[in-house]
């Protein structure tokens, strides 16, 4: 009679990591599978979906030669490869990390982070997060492209897909080999080498249209050494040095984020700093009359051809100002 | 791509170690733990009773002890066969447990506990550093005024309730209200409080920028049942049936719009603008995008709201030519 396919796998888990020397598949024939000839090939089958299912589950099954008199090759398990080493976490630690572990609670990696802790569990950590946690963690979760893009980067193979960037509204194919996924504010990308462009280049994954497409071998490139994923979209998150300054008159009670980000009040009259003279009137603009710039022209002058433009009386510029969010 | 490790045989590993450091724990405490039913554990526990080495005669197997007790039965392994240590991490569990940890031990008020540092440095030195790891996250959290922050986060751990002085941008006012607070967060960068709020009668986020003044006071927070609705839910601003429906037309250069506000549905037009329909609790809300866009939207519907974007603009150009 066949052995039940879980008990199976249990057995030759268990035959494996207790085996002093590499078992060959004949031995395993008899003892594990229970079944008289080696050359079986439905057994020879059920061996390899064997293997393949306890590789996925992350056990390290090692390949051996054995001292036989043939080539035959023999399979065991390391213990030290297989057993997680001691973590000896004290409560709070392993507290933090469950909590942290929560950013996955609603994204891309929340099987594998669920797995981890399982398996810190198992090894007799207890992992209650406890209460009153100020801070809870989260992500906006990026559904299947994730997964699909997250596997071509894990296997290194090269994806096609459609893209519309910022100002465009057509979408181009792009071919990128993917370096990894960066997540940056609550928003996905992908950073890799465009192969048409041949420069390494960042993607929004919100602005991706239709399906990635796997293309070519898994390995068929290798991510260069000492990548920065986040260099591209860090690189303009620094402070903007806010070295001019504007007068600003407000209505009496209003205008309160702008009281709030001044740098001198006079009463209704407000000092407050700025980079660039659009940036500050798209800004400024949201509050409509409530208000008015006395001074510089030039951030006047913004704010008037802005408030035109809204009126119909002027052709609308290109793009937010500096103040803008796009990135 | 593959269905992914086998759930059964995943429990199956996890249950021998996890029973071996706990013996003589509760059956019904072991099902809940593994999230299945009793009779499923008892039916794994009989399995693993078959296993072990070959040729499996009773001394070789795992072996272990159902034990009656007065608050139900308990298990102890006797012989887990080398099982009684989990399997170690696969590299995406280990990229999920240090990028997620990473992430979160920079942000922003986390430097006032230094547990979850010495838990990522444990780690590091157990499983090793992850080279090179495919994903990274950086919530990018940012605070102006740390201090608004740490008294936010302390009266939530300290239980207690607070007084904020909030400001609303989209209305222009700055009320004062009491908050039980439930939680912070991080959201596209800006952190958020989430509360029940006694002005509001209702659980309300507030953007922890925009608390001009926090107080904690010496009254226990007590928030009703009822407060705790936001936390299953992503976003911060959630339509309702009495919200305004918006319509907009937005030329091609004002596209990235559609990014930062909570568009409902965007129709691509063959020339590059957009149609895009949007809600808003009120028209001040959608008059400052518009306001913002400076003609680079124009207002479809509703009326009230195009009259209003009218009066504002023609209002501020008449400052300009007295």
């Amino acid at each position: 009679m066949p052995v039940a396919r879980m008990e199976r796998l249990v057995n030759l888990t268990v035959t494996l990591m207790n085996a002093r020397r590499p078992v060959t598949v004949g031995q395993l024939a008899t003892t594990v599978y229970e079944v008289e000839d080696p050359q079986d090939e439905a057994f020879r089958r059920m061996f390899e979906r064997d293997k393949e299912a306890l590789r996925e589950q992350g056990v390290p099954l090692v390949t051996e030669g054995t001292d036989g008199h043939d080539d035959e090759v023999g399979y065991r398990i390391l213990p030290k490869q297989y057993q997680l080493p001691d973590i000896d976490l004290s409560a709070d630690e392993a507290a933090a990390l469950a909590l942290a572990a929560r950013l996955w609670s609603s994204a891309s990696l929340a099987a594998p982070a669920g797995a981890a802790l399982r398996k810190l569990e198992a090894a007799g950590i207890d992992l209650d997060p406890g209460a009153g946690v100020a801070f809870e963690p989260r992500l906006a979760g990026s559904g299947p492209l994730f997964d699909t893009l997250y596997a071509a980067t894990s296997a290194a193979r090269a994806v096609r897909f459609g893209y519309r960037s910022e100002r465009d509204a057509t979408p181009a194919v792009r071919t990128v080999e993917p370096w990894g996924l960066v997540s940056w504010r609550g928003r996905w990308y992908l950073v890799g080498h465009d192969r048409d462009r041949d420069a390494q280049r960042t993607f929004r994954l919100s602005r991706m249209v239709g399906d990635v497409e796997l293309l070519g071998k898994p390995g068929a490139f290798k991510r260069p050494e000492g990548i920065d994923l986040r260099a591209n979209l860090t690189r303009y998150d620094v402070p903007v040095e806010r070295n001019l300054t504007a007068c600003l008159r407000l209505a009496p009670g209003k205008a309160n984020a702008v009281r709030r980000a001044a740098v001198a009040t006079d009463g209704d009259e407000v000092t407050i700093a700025y980079a660039s003279a659009d940036g500050l009137a798209e800004w400024l603009v949201t509050f409509g009359p409530d208000v008015v710039v006395l001074d510089p022209p030039e951030v006047r002058d913004a704010v008037v051809a802005r408030l035109e433009q809204i009126l119909g009386r002027r052709e609308p510029a290109h793009g937010p100002g500096s103040t803008g969010a796009a990135s | 791509m593959t269905a992914g490790p086998d759930a059964r045989l995943s429990r199956l590993l996890d249950l021998v170690p996890w029973l071996s450091a706990r013996p003589g724990v509760l059956l019904s405490e072991a099902a809940s733990h593994f999230g299945v039913s009793e009779d499923q554990l008892r039916a794994d526990l009989d399995m693993l009773l078959m296993c072990g080495l070959p040729p499996r005669g009773f001394l070789e197997l795992i072996d272990l002890d159902i034990v009656p007790g007065p608050d139900g039965d308990t298990i102890t392994i006797v012989d887990a066969q080398g099982l009684d240590r989990p399997l170690t991490l696969t590299g995406s569990e280990a990229i999920a447990l240090q990028v997620a940890a990473e992430a979160i031990a920079d942000v922003p008020g986390m430097e006032r506990n230094d547990a979850l540092e010495r838990a990522l440095k444990k780690l590091r030195d157990a499983i090793g550093e992850v080279e090179g790891a495919p994903v990274s996250v950086d919530l990018g959290a940012r605070v102006r005024d740390p201090s608004v922050l740490a008294t936010v986060q302390g009266a939530i751990q300290n239980g207690r309730r607070l007084h904020l002085a909030y400001r609303n941008d989209a209305r222009d006012e700055v009320t004062e209200r009491d908050v039980d607070g439930l939680r912070t967060f991080v959201r596209e960068g800006n952190f958020y409080l989430e509360g029940w709020c006694y002005r509001a009668g209702a659980p309300r986020s507030f953007r922890v920028d925009r608390i001009e003044q926090a107080v904690e006071l010496d009254i226990a927070s007590d928030p009703p049942a009822e407060a705790d609705v936001l936390q299953t839910r992503d976003g911060v601003f959630e339509p309702s049936d009495g919200d305004l429906r918006i319509v907009l037309d937005l030329v091609p250069a004002a596209r990235w719009a559609t990014e930062y506000y909570p568009v409902e549905e965007v129709i691509e037009r063959p020339d590059g603008s957009l149609r895009v329909v949007l809600r808003s609790r009120d028209v001040d809300f959608a008059r400052r995008l518009v306001l913002r866009l400076s003609g680079a939207a124009t207002v479809i519907e509703p009326d009230v709201l195009a009259a209003s974007v009218q009066e504002a603009a023609s209002q501020a150009l008449a400052a300009y030519s007295r």
